[in-house]
C-alpha cells in the first residue's frame, strides 16, 4: 500500500526545520534599507529635475563589500579558477532585488553588483568565461567583459571560429560562442545537430546533449572538434530517465539515468561510440548528477549524499564532502571544478584536480 | 508591545509547521525555508498589519504561499525560454524518510487547487470549512478536492511501488 500520510509528512518536515530568527532579522534590515533608498528616490524625482538611467553601458556603483551573499536563486558559475559568479536576491514587498555576486578570489571574498536587465526580471548565468560573462533574461541576453562591473546587451557576429573561442551556450536553434574579453557572440558555422540540446564539459572540444528527432526521441550527444563547423552525433544508451552526461577529456564519457530506485550509470570509452551500464546506485527521490575530473575520479550527487568512483564508474563510495543532499557541479575554461546549492543558505566548494574540494565562504 | 519579541515568538510556535506547509506545496525544501523566512521578514517590516490580523499564522502562510506562486511562475516562465546547461537547480529534499519525500513529489504533480487542500487540510491542519474559506470555494469542493487528491495520490504512488515490485 502506498504511504498516504499526509500529517507524517507534515510533522517529520516539522521536526527537521532548523529554526533561523537571524535570517528574517537580515532580511528585515535589508528590506528597511531597500525602502528607504526607494523613498529617496521618489522624494527626488517629485522635486523634479532627476534623470535616471538604467543598465546598458553604464559603470555599476561601487560593490558593495558583505560576505554574505543573500538567497542564491541559480548556482555558482566558474569563470576560470579565481572568478566566481552567482545570482542572489534579497525580497520584500516591493519585489525582490537582484544581485549579481562575484567573488575574484576563489570564493574567499564576494562583492554584490547589480545585475543587468529591468528590475524584477528573471535571470540565469548561461556562460562565463573568465570575467566575461553572459546573463538571460526573458527576451535579452546581456552581456559583461569586467566581471559585472558594466553591462550591455549582447550583440552578435557571424565569423569564423578559431581555438580562442569558447562554446557559451545553445540557445535555442543556435550554438553560440564568445571569446573571453570581448563582448560579442558568433554563432558557429554548422547548423545545431540537436533538438532541445544543452551544452555540457566535455574536455575541450564543443560538447551538447540533445534529441536527433522530434518529440524527445533519439537522444544523442554532438562534439565539434573544429570549432562548430562540423558535428558528430551519436546516440546515448537510451533516451528514457535520462539525467546527466559529462566527460573530462572527449574519450571517457559517463551518462546517468534515473530508474524507480536506483540510479544507472553508463560508460563510454570511445567518446561515445559504444556504451556499458557499469554500476547502479541505490536511488531516492530526486535528480543526480554527475561530474567527470581530470584525475579520474567521477563524483555522481544525489538527494541523498554526494558519492564517488576511483574505478571508471564501476563501484562508488561516499566520501562525505558535504553534509547536504545534492549539489550541482561547473568546470571552469581553465579546469577549476565548483559544487554548490542554492537557496536561503548557499553553499559552494571549489576543486583544483576535482578530487580535494574546499567550501569557501 | 515589541514586534520582534512578538514575531520572535510566533517563529518559534509555527515557522516549522509553515515550512512544513511549503514544503508540501512546492516540493522544494529550500525554497520553502526561504519563502517563509521572506514572510516572516516581511511581517517584522509591518508590524501593524501582523498584529490587525487574527491569526498571525494564517496571515503569514498566505503571505509564504503568495510568495512561492509569484517565484514559480517566474522561474517556469524563463525555463521555457532558455535552453542551457546550467539552467537546472538541484532539487532539495529535508533530511525525513523516502516514503515521505516520494509523497512530497507525488503532491506537486496533481493541480494546483487539488494540492493546496490536501497540504491545508492535512499538513496545515486546517478544518474543512477554513481551506474553503482560505482557497474562496465551497465546503463540498473541498471535500470533492481532497477525495479526488487522495485517490490521485494513491494511484500514483501505487504505480511506482508495482514498478518496483
Amino acid at each position: 500500500m502506498p504511504d498516504l500520510d499526509l500529517v507524517g509528512l507534515g510533522e517529520e518536515t516539522r521536526q527537521v526545520f532548523k529554526p533561523r530568527f537571524e535570517e528574517v532579522l537580515r532580511r528585515a534590515r535589508r528590506r528597511r534599507r531597500w525602502l528607504g533608498a526607494l523613498t529617496a528616490t521618489v522624494v527626488a524625482l517629485a522635486g523634479g529635475g532627476v534623470a535616471v538611467g538604467l543598465a546598458g553601458g553604464t559603470a555599476s556603483p561601487p560593490p558593495d563589500r558583505a560576505s554574505y551573499r543573500g538567497t542564491a536563486t541559480t548556482l555558482v558559475v566558474a569563470g576560470d579558477i579565481w572568478h566566481l559568479y552567482q545570482l542572489t536576491e534579497t525580497c520584500d514587498t516591493g519585489g525582490c532585488r537582484a544581485h549579481f555576486a562575484v567573488s575574484a578570489d576563489r570564493g574567499a571574498s564576494w562583492s554584490l553588483v547589480p545585475p543587468p536587465g529591468p528590475d524584477g526580471a528573471d535571470r540565469q548565468v548561461v556562460s562565463a568565461a573568465n570575467t566575461t560573462v553572459v546573463v538571460a533574461t526573458a527576451t535579452n541576453r546581456w552581456m559583461t567583459v569586467d566581471a559585472g562591473r558594466t553591462w550591455f546587451e549582447a550583440t552578435f557576429e557571424s565569423r569564423a571560429t578559431t581555438q580562442t573561442d569558447q562554446l557559451a551556450y545553445v540557445d535555442g536553434s543556435q550554438v553560440l560562442v564568445v571569446r573571453p574579453g570581448r563582448g560579442v557572440l558568433a554563432p558557429v558555422a554548422a547548423a545545431q545537430p540537436l533538438k532541445e540540446a544543452r551544452s555540457f564539459d566535455g574536455g575541450g572540444a564543443m560538447w551538447m546533449v540533445g534529441f536527433e528527432e522530434d518529440g524527445g526521441r533519439g537522444l544523442s550527444t554532438a562534439v565539434s572538434g573544429d570549432f562548430g563547423r562540423s558535428w558528430q552525433v551519436q546516440r546515448l544508451p537510451r533516451d528514457d530517465g535520462f539525467l546527466d552526461v559529462t566527460s573530462a577529456n572527449g574519450v571517457d564519457l559517463y551518462a546517468l539515468y534515473g530508474g524507480d530506485d536506483a540510479f544507472e550509470v553508463f560508460s563510454s570509452r570511445d567518446g561515445g561510440a559504444t556504451w556499458t551500464r557499469t554500476a547502479t546506485v541505490r536511488r531516492g527521490p530526486g535528480d543526480g548528477r554527475l561530474l567527470a575530473t581530470r584525475s579520474g575520479i567521477l563524483w555522481l550527487s544525489t538527494p541523498g549524499g554526494v558519492f564517488l568512483s576511483t574505478d571508471a564508474g564501476r563501484t562508488f563510495s561516499v566520501p562525505g564532502f558535504t553534509d547536504l543532499g545534492g549539489v550541482a557541479f561547473d568546470t571552469s575554461i581553465d579546469g577549476a571544478y565548483v559544487a554548490s546549492t542554492v537557496g536561503a543558505d548557499p553553499r559552494t566548494w571549489v576543486s583544483e584536480d576535482g578530487y580535494e574540494f574546499e567550501e569557501v565562504p | 508591545m515589541d514586534g520582534e519579541t512578538d514575531l520572535r515568538a510566533i517563529y518559534a510556535a509555527s515557522a516549522g509547521r509553515l515550512v512544513a506547509v511549503l514544503y508540501g506545496l512546492t516540493g522544494d525544501f529550500a525554497e520553502a525555508e526561504d519563502v517563509v523566512h521572506e514572510a516572516f521578514a516581511r511581517a517584522l517590516s509591518r508590524p501593524a498589519r501582523l498584529r490587525e490580523v487574527a491569526s498571525p499564522e494564517a496571515w503569514l502562510r498566505t503571505v509564504a504561499m503568495n510568495i512561492a506562486r509569484t517565484r514559480f511562475r517566474r522561474r517556469l516562465l524563463l525555463d521555457r525560454i532558455v535552453h542551457s546547461g546550467r539552467l537546472r537547480r538541484p532539487e532539495s529534499t529535508p533530511p525525513i524518510s523516502p516514503d515521505r519525500v516520494a509523497l512530497a513529489a507525488a503532491l506537486q504533480e496533481l493541480p494546483r487547487p487539488v494540492r493546496e487542500c490536501l497540504v491545508l487540510h492535512y499538513i496545515a491542519d486546517l478544518a474543512i470549512a477554513e481551506v474553503a474559506l482560505a482557497q474562496g470555494c465551497s465546503v463540498d469542493a473541498v471535500k470533492s478536492r481532497l477525495m479526488r487528491g487522495r485517490r490521485a495520490l494513491a494511484a500514483r504512488l501505487g504505480d511506482k511501488e508495482e514498478s518496483r515490485a
